[in-house]
């Protein structure tokens, strides 16, 4: 086997680039609430209110999807951020999620930046008409061993199927679980509403191809069928300056109303009866 | 350091029976197929891999060979009958190549030793004492009076340089990243063939 120089992985950066900083007062639940083609374009960290400290976490989860950086390292530099501003969580939630210097929140940060840009760029790379052709499905199955695994996708797969459409994703009780590239299954099967892994924070399920002879076995198409391509509009966006992306996007979430920002430009949780 | 297998189809006796006649390896479209095929086989063999080799120390896991499957990329084609994947994570060329790893002048490397210390660099630590050894060496020490020698347990060996076996094993071999780039050519083509026939 030969070997080549690294190619960036283009389309993960991309997905990277596309994402203004957004410091919000929110907590993840709340962010939740924000559609998910909205948070696709931002880059926040429920609670975390300075720029600069999202500018760190960007910066280095850039460097880990380039393969230039380990998870640990990274991990180290947003803590030592953290712990430069002076920051010291209370006692009581320290060590915990809510502590921005905890070893885990740090590498629940890092993480699920770097697999979200990976999963964006895996995503838009399989574009390609040929490759819709030759696999044309997915399968929803273990990628990564857990100690204890939650049992609960079977089951969430096939509520996700009911809300949807039937046709093109096979019954979990068949002891597999694929579907249709394109099939709104993968978004509302998701956690964050995104058609690509990861499906749910720590998750170690995540998808891969079916070959289309399989996927017409199963039903889900015959030899016609066209999967059209999913352009998540990560090169179109990039067109763009950074100032014009954060407007829009800041535009974007207040008009969905559930958030405000203030004069430093920090977004804040608006109740749903109208109160900040 | 990334890791950017090159995979020739450029052994026509090797080729199926479907792929020979529509000279399909040489088409760019056939090849992209292949090369899909090719990095599905090589994120296949990243998950038996994290299923398989969990870390020695026994630490929490850091899930490497998981983190390498999500760092594949759709690979390039190359001219004239190549495909090119680009595996973007920091650590697979290390394990793949092996080779000695020198620790820039003034420091050491820290090999961590302890299940807690498993993917995690020993400045996350605030409470190791550093003790050092004739020869330039050292450990890093968690004083712990329960431990086995009732002083501390050791955390990390801190060490000048270390020399990593090469271990080709974490790739596929090239006939199981050949065969999959050919079945996934020939299944395309077969495709292709069955619409052409109606």
């Amino acid at each position: 086997m030969k070997f080549a120089s690294p190619q960036p992985f283009l389309e993960a950066l991309n997905a990277q680039t596309v994402r203004s900083l957004l410091p919000t007062s929110m907590s993840s639940a709340q962010l939740a609430e924000i559609p998910a083609r909205i948070l696709e374009r931002a880059r926040f960290s429920a609670k975390v209110r300075n720029l600069e400290h999202l500018a760190v976490i960007e910066d280095v989860s850039t460097q880990v999807t380039e393969g230039s950086l380990d998870i640990a390292t990274a991990r180290l530099r947003v803590k030592q951020f953290v712990a430069s501003t002076g920051y010291q969580a209370d006692e009581s939630i320290r060590g915990g999620l809510q502590d921005f210097l905890s070893t885990a929140r740090t590498e629940l940060q890092v993480r699920m930046n770097v697999q979200l840009a990976q999963g964006a760029g895996w995503h838009q790379q399989g574009q390609d008409p040929d490759i819709l052709d030759a696999f044309p499905a997915l399968e929803f199955s273990r990628v990564e061993s857990r100690e204890e695994p939650r049992g609960t996708w079977p089951k969430s797969w096939n509520r996700a199927r009911a809300e949807t459409i039937t046709d093109g994703a096979t019954d979990s009780s068949t002891g597999r679980m694929i579907a249709l590239k394109g099939h709104p299954i993968w978004a509302r099967l998701s956690r964050f509403g995104l058609p690509y892994e990861p499906f749910d924070f720590g998750s170690g399920y995540g998808t891969e191809d079916v070959r289309r002879a399989d996927a017409m076995a199963l039903g889900l198409l015959d030899l016609d069928t066209v999967i059209v391509p999913d352009d998540r509009g990560f090169n179109a966006d990039l067109q763009a300056s950074p100032a014009v992306r954060s407007a829009r996007l800041r535009e974007a979430v207040e008009a969905t109303g559930i958030g405000r920002f203030d004069a430093e430009g920090v977004l804040h949780y608006v109740e749903p009866e109208g109160g900040v | 350091m990334p890791l950017v297998p090159i995979m020739a189809f450029d052994d026509p006796r090797k080729y199926p029976p479907l792929l020979r006649l529509a000279d399909g390896v040489k088409r760019p479209e056939v090849r992209r197929v292949m090369g899909r095929g090719v990095a599905n086989r090589l994120r296949k063999h990243f998950t038996e891999l994290d299923s398989k080799r969990a870390n020695r120390l026994g630490g929490k896991r850091t899930h490497f060979y998981g983190q390498v499957r999500r760092s594949v990329q759709n690979p390039l084609v190359e001219a004239p009958d190549g495909v090119m994947v680009s595996i973007n994570h920091v650590g697979i060329a290390q394990r793949y190549f092996g080779g000695v790893i020198e620790a820039k002048p003034g420091s050491k490397l820290t090999i961590p030793v302890h299940p807690e210390a498993h993917g995690k660099r020993a400045r996350e630590f605030n409470d190791l004492t550093p003790i050092y050894f004739p020869d330039g060496d050292g450990i890093l020490v968690r004083e712990n009076p329960a431990s086995p020698s009732g002083i501390g347990e050791v955390y990390y060996l801190l060490r000048q340089r270390v020399e990593q076996k090469a271990d080709p094993s974490v790739l596929p071999t090239d006939s199981e990243l050949e065969t999959a780039g050919f079945e996934a050519g020939e299944d395309h083509i077969q495709t292709l063939v069955a619409r052409s026939e109606r």
